[in-house]
């Protein structure tokens, strides 16, 4: 058994400090499997004057040269042949460019024991039978979009009677199904069974809108859950107020803040981050987590700086240490206070400057004269 | 913060004033004509009264250096001064503004009366780029008698409503030729409103706000386009002078490469690489030295944006012969393909190979995106490659450092702003 394939059956999920060898070793297996598969990979690698050796303890980690998730948009990366990959993402797209990510056998097999892990963990695994809310689209064989295939997926955590979903597929495309929501949910609240809302916080908060809007009040089962997920991206501009989304939704459905779980992650580092009580990200076993400043060096606990996740996960695509777009800080778990030793992190928003004052034609309106597009 | 009739209104109020705007207007459209002259006036007025100090320190807090505020107060006085604002109205409206022409077309037997006039009603939305723009946007409008209303833009920091209220003060009477209301660009409805009551639209920004207003506006309703433009340096052999380079540096560092006039890369009249690599390093130091001298405040956010793509930026090297130089808080990137691009800015430009052979037919399909270009280049050179230039659509061609100046009655992207907010009319009575 590989050394990752051990890392992510491995069942505490938050216990860094005895799988910190085991993560070593599983990093420098992936790094060595891209290196030997991936001629781009060991391009870049070469490039940047990394040599393997150099890797020796958890400290030297941040040798390994980080792709950034810009460059990751522009080239798409196989460390395997194209007949072993099996499931395929790809973002949404909300910058125009978009990131494609595909799972071979060995890559799913470490995904499904971290849901696995993650799930037990986090008590959303259930017995009970459930009937789900999904606040997105209906998976469809045309549609890549990563966040599909995980609220999908997520639906098996709890054995389903019925689901229903916000983006209906009629075949040739995709219609609002608000209507049909309503409907259902009338109908969860009398047959008495736990429900599950599964989508991005923006649209339950429009869901929540639109129920209240039509004076609907329901009173769910209490053992229902609130599921939200979502990229970084789309997480930090949403900017939905928290205890307002509790208080909504402690009035229309009947659950508060307790039921309402988030999770994400991002389509070139598969890993799922839950919160903890305190709604904090905490670390796992899985991944490893570090900050850099401007010059690139890793800097430590509460130092404000580019994001870097490091996971020995996939094994179709050399997505090891990659470096996002985001600034973000690390603090010790201690700190959380959720009793999780594990340390968390915190995104402080992307970086670049939101409102920045320029009045020079932007890359985007240019590219689309490039690439022969109207002006 | 929205202001109607020189006083400040809540969200509440504006949808009342909303609710009897084409009435309100009618009322000041039946009075006199707002002449001139008292708009300039009052623009001196408040020039004279100008709490330098006070806006020194607003300026501070949005992050502008104090030798950069300074310049730009000496900047605004000289613009706004009363000497400068009568040389616009001379250049851009000409004589017959104010004194209408009376002469007979050749081969007809009456006579005709031609005058220059206002639109009527503008309405501006603002772009949140350059502070205080939006008042700017309304000034001309004022210059040229129209009666202005303005969307304030989502990042406006409230200079705008307070130069207005300082205008209101100097000059009461230009009270009712100001409207400005804070709705977001959302909000369809309201926007819709203000459009009904307008002859033109104004609008700056980019492609998305002005694609957003194009669907709403209706045909016939006249759209003035302020849209976002690209600029860039074109050097020969002949120009590539030790003072032509250290203009070109002083572009990039006092803009930050962020005005539709910076400076965002260098083509180099030239199809070998080595040739660019060897410009990269013998302009690289210029830089260097002219970023050392003005420390940038530029953030966090905006330094590690800057890190994350020249590091991305080193890794595509991999794929072509891209190359970046770096120096201390700069960097010049050569690429060897002949795209017209935004650079990474803040100190960072891109140089590449463009034969002048190859000007016009590279450059073209940028037509309307192109403004200025700074010409390094012999003096025997200058008339051909400037043609060609303006062919390609650029419309203003300068030395480096001149690229983000600007001087009284100078047209603006190409065109007289005065000439666009107003309308030539005329009478015909037979002899």
């Amino acid at each position: 058994m590989s050394y990752a394939r051990k890392l992510f059956c491995y069942r505490k999920i938050y216990d860094l400090e005895n799988t910190n060898e085991l993560f070593l070793h599983a990093i420098l297996e992936n790094v060595r499997h891209h290196m030997d598969n991936c001629p781009e990979y060991a391009k870049i690698v070469a490039h940047c004057d990394f040599a393997i050796e150099e890797v020796k303890t958890m400290d030297d980690l941040y040798k390994i040269p980080p792709i950034p998730t810009v460059f990751l948009k522009n080239h798409t990366l196989y460390s395997v042949s194209p007949k072993h990959l099996m499931l395929k993402s790809t973002t949404s797209g909300t910058s125009g460019k978009v990131s494609e990510m595909a799972l071979d056998w060995p890559s799913s097999l470490r995904g499904i024991g971290m849901i696995k892990g993650m799930f037990f963990t986090n008590k959303l695994i259930s017995p009970r039978l459930t009937n789900y809310v999904v606040l997105g689209y209906q998976p469809a064989r045309r549609n890549k979009i990563g966040a599909v295939k995980t609220a999908y997926a997520t639906t098996y955590a709890a054995p389903a009677v019925h689901r229903v979903y916000a983006l209906k597929d009629t075949g040739t495309e995709y219609v609002l199904n608000i209507e049909g929501i309503k409907k259902a949910l009338i109908r969860y609240e009398k047959s008495g069974l736990p429900v599950r809302f599964m989508g991005f916080p923006a649209y339950f908060m429009f869901l929540l809108k639109e129920l209240s809007d039509s004076g609907i009040k329901l009173t769910l089962h209490p053992k229902s859950l609130i599921l939200l997920a979502g990229g970084w991206k789309q997480f930090l501009a949403e900017k939905v107020d928290k205890p307002t989304l509790y208080a909504m939704s402690k009035e229309v459905l009947g659950l508060g803040g307790d039921r309402i779980r988030e999770f994400f992650g991002a389509v070139e580092h598969p890993i799922a981050y839950f919160d903890c009580p305190n709604h904090h990200f905490h670390v796992p076993v899985y991944s490893r987590v570090i900050i850099r400043d401007v010059n690139l060096q890793p800097v430590g606990y509460g130092v404000p700086g580019l994001l870097n996740l490091i996971t020995p996960m996939m094994t179709s695509m050399p997505f090891v240490s990659v470096m996002t777009d985001d600034l973000a800080v690390l603090h010790p778990g201690e700190e959380c206070g959720c009793g999780n030793r594990s340390p968390y992190f915190e995104i402080l928003g992307r970086v670049g400057l939101a409102d920045i004052k320029t009045c020079a034609a932007n890359a985007s309106e240019l590219l689309d004269i490039k690439k022969g597009g109207s002006t | 913060m929205n202001l109607v009739h020189g006083e400040i209104l809540d969200a509440k109020e504006c949808d009342n004033v909303l609710d009897h705007l084409e009435q309100d207007i009618l009322t000041t459209l039946s009075k006199g004509r707002l002449d001139p002259q008292l708009v300039i006036a009052a623009c001196d007025k408040v020039l004279n009264n100008l709490d330098e100090a006070d806006y020194m320190r607003t300026m501070n807090e949005l992050g502008i250096n104090e030798s950069l505020s300074r310049s730009y107060i000496s900047e605004a006085r000289q613009m706004f001064g009363k000497e400068s604002l009568l040389h616009r109205l001379a250049v851009e409206l000409g004589d017959t503004y104010g004194n209408p022409v009376t002469f007979q077309p050749i081969f007809k037997e009456f006579s005709v009366t031609q005058q220059t006039l206002p639109l009527g009603v503008l309405l501006h939305i603002a772009a949140g780029n350059a502070d205080g723009l939006p008042a700017f946007s309304i000034l001309e409008g004022l210059l040229t008698g129209n009666i202005n209303i303005l969307k304030l833009p989502a990042a406006e920091g409230g200079i705008s409503v307070r130069l207005l209220l300082e205008f209101i003060k100097a000059e009461p009477l230009l009270a009712d030729y100001i409207y400005v209301f804070d709705y977001t660009s959302k909000d369809v409805e309201h926007i819709e409103k203000l459009i009904s009551v307008a002859d033109a639209v104004v609008v700056w920004g980019g492609k998305e706000a002005v694609s957003a207003l194009r669907r709403i506006i209706p045909p016939n309703t006249k759209l003035i386009e302020w849209g976002h433009k690209i600029s860039f340096a074109y050097v020969t052999d002949l120009g590539m002078t030790t003072g032509g380079l250290e203009g070109l540096a002083k572009n990039i560092v006092e803009t930050g490469q962020l005005l539709c006039s910076s400076l965002q890369g260098i083509f180099l009249d030239t199809n070998d690489m080595d040739k660019v690599y060897e410009f990269c390093r013998r302009f690289l130091p210029v830089l260097d030295q002219a970023i050392s001298l003005r420390s940038q405040d530029i953030g966090m956010g905006i330094k590690s944006q800057v890190a994350l793509k020249l590091y991305a930026e080193e890794l595509e090297g991999i794929y072509s012969n891209s190359r970046v130089f770096r120096g201390g808080s700069c960097s010049l990137i050569a690429y060897p393909d002949k795209t017209l691009d935004t650079s990474i800015q803040f100190g960072n430009a891109w140089v590449r190979p463009l034969p002048r052979a190859e000007l016009l037919s590279t450059l073209r399909p940028y037509k309307n995106y192109l403004q200025t270009v700074g010409l390094l280049c012999g003096q025997s050179e200058l008339p051909l490659l400037s043609d060609i230039l303006f062919k390609t659509g650029v419309v203003r061609v300068c030395p480096g450092e001149n690229m983000s100046l600007t001087y009284c009655g100078a047209p603006h992207d190409g065109e007289y702003p005065l000439r666009r907010y107003t309308k030539t009319v005329n009478i015909e009575q037979d002899y």
